[in-house]
């Protein structure tokens, strides 16, 4: 190979090499090989803050929750329990597990250091629970649908906000409510009910308050 | 040099290696009828098949995916994530089109379950949580915790505000374990009159926890109640009370609403149980693995799963590993 035909080889060799290149600069620009994602458009369960998510719920999502009304629910879940169900409450997950989110007042017609016993303003008038013992289970974190259990690393953790949310109404909604409870007081409130196959049979609604007033 | 005498055979490797990088990609389309036709396995990969509970979760999920069109065969890891492992890696290279994984630990499980999908095998887990969002395609769980906090509110109502209990643990290293434990004592721990005197690891297994609650028997003659983890070890433990003559006297609790805890709740033999849904779980995990495979990707990560109490009031609305039609 002569010096002229070696110059030659070698030129074509560079334009070629530069086509392809540019061919892959291109092609790894529209296809990249790997992205580079935000962190905060990514789940990262690591990091995931259970007490600020409960805070925000409790603080914000909370309040401006849409609530049904009591009396109409009520009146519903006493008639035809599962035609209520079907048409009011929340389903959460699998299996049935349903929840209803009222609001209403109604007057205080007796109470035990578990609950109160309320009669609810309408014609017919409906009776409903509102719980003053201790609070378990899940209606608050479930029963406005607001919380989902994607947003969390676990089960687990999905599990410690229901039961942070439960302490919240033990110390902040339930002694006062306690405090000025009496056969006669007209009470207003906003709260979480359970609704679903496990709860069907009870009498009548038994309500978590997550607001009450009484007057 | 083959690569002076013709540059451009250069290029030619250079693009379809960008071309097989970027096809490299999981797919995230629809898959083919050709591929359907060619890739019709599913694997069930089971904790354990020595207990009755996981193996009607099994073969539900075995079963339904045969209705669905598949090949279908059960994996059973013998409680011992070496051997889960190895079931992965066997089906991986076997060519199996998915999997359905009841795991043997949450976070020991999750390197089984990223390399299935590294290799295109999507994963779908029931009853059992890994710890991680984003390995399997969906995870289809019994919300255990919130059985436990029905379960205690039962046991305070049922045992009353002051007595000494005992608690038979199942595997310390199974999440479940420690999901049921810690949903009962969010409720028990509120009672300060209710003792725990013992708390013993009966391993989800009946004869352990016999063996167990036997000597926690002798050590704590007047303990009037026991929360057991699972069924297999209530059953354990009303054993022993028999064999001790104290049956009757001492009120059982357990966990999973097996056939045989139904039957004890309906005889006044265990005072409740808490019924999951195996069926369901397997069917519904099956049927999710068919859409994948058909095409969708229209999945949520965790679907919890209702889990109810069975006491005497109720018992006879439930059997046959759930609630009667």
């Amino acid at each position: 190979m002569d010096g002229k035909n070696s110059r030659h080889t070698s030129g074509l060799v560079s334009r070629r090499l530069l086509t392809v290149a540019i061919v892959v600069s291109l092609s790894t620009y529209y296809f990249p090989l790997f992205h580079v994602s935000r962190l905060s458009t990514v789940a990262s369960p690591i990091d995931f803050d259970t007490l600020a998510a409960a805070n925000r719920f409790w603080i914000e999502d909370l309040p401006a929750a849409h609530a049904d009304n009591a009396t109409v629910i009520a009146l519903a879940y006493q008639t035809d329990p599962s035609g209520a169900i079907k048409e009011h409450a929340r389903f959460v997950g699998l299996g049935g597990a349903a929840y209803f989110f009222i609001k209403g007042e109604g007057k205080v017609v007796s109470y035990t250091h578990d609950a109160i016993r309320l009669v609810l303003a309408g014609d017919p008038a409906p009776q409903i629970e509102i719980q003053i013992g201790p609070i378990f289970g899940n209606a608050v974190r479930d029963a406005t649908g607001l919380l989902d259990v994607n947003r969390f690393p676990s089960l687990e953790d999905f599990n410690e906000i229901a039961s942070d949310l439960n302490q919240r109404v033990e110390s902040r909604v339930l002694p006062p409510l306690r405090a000025r409870v009496t056969v006669g007081a007209h009470v207003i409130f906003t709260g979480c009910a359970e609704a679903g196959e496990s709860a069907q049979g009870q009498q009548v609604l038994s309500v978590i308050p997550i607001k009450a007033e009484v007057r | 040099m083959s690569l002076r005498r013709n540059p451009l055979n250069f290029s030619h490797y250079i693009l379809l290696a960008v071309s097989v990088l970027v096809g490299c990609k999981p797919s995230t389309g629809p898959v083919t009828t050709a591929e359907l036709v060619t890739t019709k396995r599913i694997a069930v990969i089971v904790s354990t098949l020595n207990n009755p509970w996981f193996v009607v979760l099994a073969e539900s999920a075995r079963v339904r995916a045969h209705e669905l069109g598949y090949e279908s065969t059960t994996f059973d890891s013998q409680n011992d994530l070496t051997k889960e492992s190895a079931h992965f890696d066997n089906i991986i290279s076997s060519g199996y089109s998915a999997i359905i994984l009841n795991c043997t630990d949450a976070k020991g499980s999750v390197a089984n379950v990223r390399r299935a999908k590294s290799a295109g095998v999507p994963v779908f887990c029931i009853d059992r949580e890994i710890e991680a969002n984003d390995a399997a395609v969906s995870q289809i769980l019994s919300d255990n915790y919130s059985g436990c906090v029905a379960l205690g509110r039962y046991f305070v109502k049922e045992v009353g505000e002051n007595a000494s209990y005992a608690e038979l643990l199942g595997i310390v290293s199974d999440t479940n374990t420690w999901s049921r434990s810690k949903g009962f004592h969010s409720v028990v721990d509120r009672y300060p009159g209710l003792r725990m005197v013992a708390q013993q690891s009966g391993e989800f297994d009946r004869s352990k926890a016999l063996d167990a609650f036997e000597a926690i028997l002798q050590s704590n003659p007047d303990i009037k109640a026991v929360f057991c983890g699972n069924d297999a070890m209530a059953m354990g433990a009303y054993q022993a009370l028999v064999t001790e003559g104290k049956a009757g006297k001492v009120m059982v609790f357990g966990f999973d609403g097996a056939d045989d805890a139904v039957r004890a709740v309906a005889d006044g033999e265990i005072s409740a149980t808490v019924m999951q849904y195996p069926k369901l779980m397997a069917r519904t995990a099956a049927e999710s693995a068919d859409r994948y495979l058909k095409g969708s990707r229209d999945f949520v990560q965790r679907i919890p799963v209702t889990v109810e109490l069975v006491t005497r009031e109720n018992v006879s609305k439930f059997g046959n590993y759930g609630r009667k039609e």
